[in-house]
C-alpha cells in the first residue's frame, strides 16, 4: 500500500491504517531499533508498539512541506527508540543521539523539536557527509558498520560525523536554536 | 529556505525489502498498539459519564454551590436514562441508548449498554462471547491475540437500508480465557439520514440473530437540580446505575468531581484494607449487611467500579453504605526544585505544596545509602531520594492524605527538566498525617538539581447511606 493510502486511513482514524504501516516499515523500524541498543524481542515489540502508538496520536502533526512520510517515521521511530532506551534501560552502553547533546532528545522536546525545527535543519544537512550523519544518527549504525559499509577508515568516519555536527551547530545557530 | 530535502534523499534509497520482521512479532505488536489505542481513548471518554436510574438523593443539591455550577456547565440530562458530561473537546451528544439490550442464541450472547451518537457518530459499548465461546486455538497465545487484535474476531455491521456497512473502528479488549466473554468498542459514521433514526439494527458474524437498539434523543441544558437520583458527597457526584434480579444486586457505580480529582473510586486495594475497616455494602431493612461478590465481578468481566451483592429479590428497604472514597490530586506544574542532597545530609525544603486545598508541607529532602536498612526490597540496592511531609488537618476534616509520591524529573542539557526512569515506594500515612517516600531514579549519583511533582492519594471519610428504591 502507498505511503499516500496509509496516511489517509491513518488521518481518518481508521487503525486498520496501522497495520498496513506495519507491513511496509515494520522490518526498517526493527533496524533502527536495534540500532539503538534494544535488543531482545520483547523489547523490541513494545517499542515498536511505542511508535505505532506515537505515530497513531501525532498522524495530524506530519507535515508533507517538511519531510517525506517516510523520512518522519524514521525520526519518530528513532525517538521513541531513544525514549525508550531512556525509560527503561538503566545499563545500557548505547550510542545514541545523545552524543549530540545539543540536540534534545527526550519525549515531548525531542519530538515537538523535530516537528518545529530539527526535521528543516536535518533536511538540510548537505552532502558529502551528511550522508554518513543520517547513517549514524538518524538510523543509529554504528561507525565500524558505517565504515564497512562505506569503505573508509573509522577516524575518517568519526573525522565527517564530526563536520556533520558543526553543520548542524551553524544551522541551530541561524534559526536561533539554542543548545549548550 | 528549507527547499533542500537531503534527509528524504536518504531515506527515500533506504529499501524496505531489506529489512524483515516476524509475523508474530508483528501481531503482538498490534495487539499492543490497539491496547495502548483503546486506553488512551477510554481516559477520553472517561470524561463522559453516563448512569444513574434508581438512586435517591440523600444529599440535595445546594443552589449555587460549587457543585451545582459544575453541574451547569458540563451536564446534559436524559431523560430515563441519565446524565451526560459535555464537557470541552467532547462533541455535543446528540442520543442515548433507551434501554440496555441483550440478545441469546444459544450460548452466545451480544449486550449493548452504552450507545450514543455525537454529531455523526455512533458508538457502542458491547459485551459479547461471540466467536469466542467455540473458537478453535483459542487457547493458543498467538490465536488469542489475533483474535483480540480484531483478525479473527466477528466483524459487526451496522444495518441500514442500503445493505450493511462494517465498523470504522473497533477496539477489542477483554479477555477473559474462563468465560471467553470479550468488549468490543466500536464506532460507525452516519450518513445524515440514518442519524436521525430512532432504532438501528447490528449484525455480527456468526451470530445468527438481529441486534436492535432504541435511542433517544437527548434534551441538553436541563438544570440539575431537576436531576434526582444522585448523590453529592462534597465536591464529588456519585451516580450509580442499579439493576437486580434472580439474586442478585448490581451496582455500577459512576463519579464526576472538579478537574483537580483524579481516578475517584470506592474500591479498597488490598494494602488499603488493612487502614479502612469497612468498604462499601449494602444493609437491608432489618439491619442484615451485604458485602460485594469479588468472585461475581470477576466472572462479569466487571471493572472496580462495579459491584455485585447477592441478596434475594424479595428484600427490600436497600440502603448503600458508602464508607469512604478515594482520590488523587496531582501536583505537575509548579514542582518543587531543590539542589540533590549529599548522601546521608538531610536538605530542609519546607514549602508547602501547590495544590488547590492542600495543606502538605514537603519538609525534607536526603538520599539514603545503598543497602539502609530503611529501604524496603527492590531499592537496596540503590542510593535512593527519600522526602519526608506532612499534612496540616484544614477546615475539610473528612479528608485526609494517604501518601504523597514524587515524580522527579532531571535536567534535559538544554530546555529545563525532564522526567527520568524511576521507582517509588511509600506507606500509607496514619493519623499523625505524615510520612515519606523511597524513589530511585536513573542518574541519581551524578544529578546536580531536580525538580519534583507529587501525586497525592487522599481518602474523605463518610459514611455516606444513600436509600436504594
Amino acid at each position: 500500500m502507498s505511503d499516500d493510502n496509509i496516511l489517509a486511513l491513518l488521518r481518518a482514524r481508521e487503525q486498520e491504517g496501522l497495520s498496513y504501516l506495519l507491513d511496509k516499515y515494520a522490518g526498517l523500524m526493527k533496524y533502527i531499533v536495534k540500532n539503538t541498543g534494544i535488543e531482545n524481542d520483547e523489547d523490541m515489540s513494545e517499542c515498536i508498539s511505542d511508535i505505532l502508538f506515537t505515530i497513531w496520536k501525532r498522524i495530524n502533526k506530519y507535515n508533507q512541506a517538511k519531510a517525506s512520510f517516510k523520512t518522519w517515521i524514521v525520526i519518530i521511530t528513532r525517538g521513541c527508540a531513544i525514549d525508550y532506551l531512556r525509560k527503561y534501560s538503566k545499563h545500557s552502553n548505547v550510542i545514541s543521539f545523545d552524543d549530540i547533546n545539543e540536540i534534545p532528545v527526550s519525549d515531548n522536546s525531542y519530538l515537538n523539536g523535530l516537528e518545529n525545527n530539527l526535521l528543516y535543519l536535518l533536511q538540510e544537512l548537505s552532502p558529502p557527509d551528511n550522508h554518513i550523519f543520517y547513517k549514524r544518527f538518524v538510523l543509529g549504525e554504528s561507525v565500524t558498520e558505517i565504515a564497512k559499509d562505506i569503505g573508509i577508515t573509522q577516524e575518517n568516519v568519526y573525522k565527517r560525523i564530526s563536520r556533520g555536527k558543526e553543520k548542524l551547530k551553524d544551522l541551530m545557530k541561524r534559526e536561533g536554536y539554542r543548545y549548550a | 529556505m528549507h527547499k533542500n530535502r537531503y534527509l528524504d534523499e536518504f531515506t527515500e534509497n533506504i529499501l524496505e525489502s531489506d529489512f524483515s520482521i516476524e509475523a508474530v512479532m508483528k501481531t503482538e505488536i498490534l495487539d499492543k498498539t490497539y491496547k495502548k489505542i483503546k486506553k488512551n481513548k477510554w481516559a477520553y471518554l472517561k470524561s463522559i459519564a453516563a448512569a444513574c436510574i434508581l438512586l435517591v438523593v440523600l444529599s440535595a443539591f445546594i443552589p449555587d454551590s460549587p457543585v451545582n455550577a459544575l453541574c451547569k456547565r458540563i451536564f446534559s440530562f436524559i431523560p430515563g436514562v441519565g446524565i451526560v458530561q459535555n464537557s470541552d473537546g467532547v462533541s455535543q451528544i446528540k442520543a442515548v441508548l433507551n434501554e440496555p439490550v441483550k440478545v441469546l442464541n444459544g450460548d452466545e450472547f451480544v449486550e449493548i449498554k452504552t450507545a450514543y451518537i455525537t454529531d455523526n457518530t455512533l458508538r457502542l459499548s458491547i459485551k459479547t462471547n461471540v466467536g469466542a465461546v467455540d473458537a478453535e486455538g483459542i487457547e493458543d497465545p498467538v490465536e488469542f491475540k489475533r483474535f483480540f487484535a480484531g483478525e479473527t474476531a466477528p466483524t459487526l455491521y451496522l444495518v441500514g437500508v442500503n445493505g450493511k456497512t462494517k465498523s470504522s473502528h473497533s477496539v477489542w479488549s477483554g479477555p477473559s480465557f474462563e468465560t471467553r466473554v470479550y468488549s468490543i468498542d466500536v464506532i460507525f459514521n452516519l450518513d445524515e439520514e440514518s442519524i436521525i433514526n430512532e432504532v438501528y439494527k447490528f449484525e455480527m458474524a456468526g451470530f445468527n440473530k438481529l441486534i436492535e437498539i432504541t435511542m433517544s434523543s437527548v434534551n441538553s441544558g436541563t438544570d440539575p437540580e431537576s436531576v434526582s437520583n444522585v448523590a453529592v458527597i462534597d465536591n464529588i457526584m456519585v451516580f450509580a446505575n442499579i439493576s437486580r434480579g434472580n439474586g442478585i444486586l448490581e451496582v455500577l457505580l459512576s463519579s464526576v468531581a472538579p478537574e483537580e480529582y483524579n481516578d475517584i473510586r470506592f474500591h479498597l486495594f488490598d494494602h488499603e484494607a488493612q487502614l479502612f475497616n469497612n468498604g462499601i455494602k449494602v444493609i437491608d431493612e432489618d439491619g442484615m449487611i451485604y458485602m460485594p461478590d469479588e468472585k461475581l465481578r470477576e466472572n462479569n468481566n466487571g471493572n472496580i467500579g462495579s459491584l455485585y451483592f447477592n441478596i434475594p429479590d424479595k428484600v427490600k428497604g436497600l440502603k448503600l453504605v458508602v464508607p469512604q472514597i478515594l482520590y488523587n490530586k496531582r501536583n505537575y506544574e509548579n514542582g518543587i526544585k531543590i539542589s540533590m542532597p549529599k548522601i546521608e545530609h538531610e536538605k530542609k525544603i519546607n514549602k508547602k505544596l501547590d495544590l488547590p486545598g492542600s495543606n502538605i508541607i514537603i519538609e525534607t529532602a536526603s538520599v539514603v545509602p545503598v543497602g539502609d536498612p530503611l529501604l524496603p526490597d527492590g531499592f537496596k540496592e540503590f542510593d535512593c531520594l527519600r522526602i519526608d511531609a506532612g499534612a496540616v488537618v484544614g477546615d475539610n476534616k473528612r479528608e485526609m492524605v494517604l501518601r504523597v509520591i514524587p515524580r522527579v524529573e532531571v535536567p534535559d542539557g538544554s530546555f529545563g527538566y525532564n522526567s527520568t526512569s524511576q521507582s517509588s515506594y511509600a506507606e500509607l500515612w496514619g493519623s499523625d498525617q505524615k510520612g515519606y517516600s523511597i524513589t530511585s531514579f536513573d542518574g541519581l549519583t551524578s544529578t546536580k538539581k531536580i525538580l519534583i511533582n507529587f501525586d497525592v492519594e487522599y481518602a474523605m471519610t463518610g459514611p455516606w447511606i444513600i436509600n436504594l428504591k
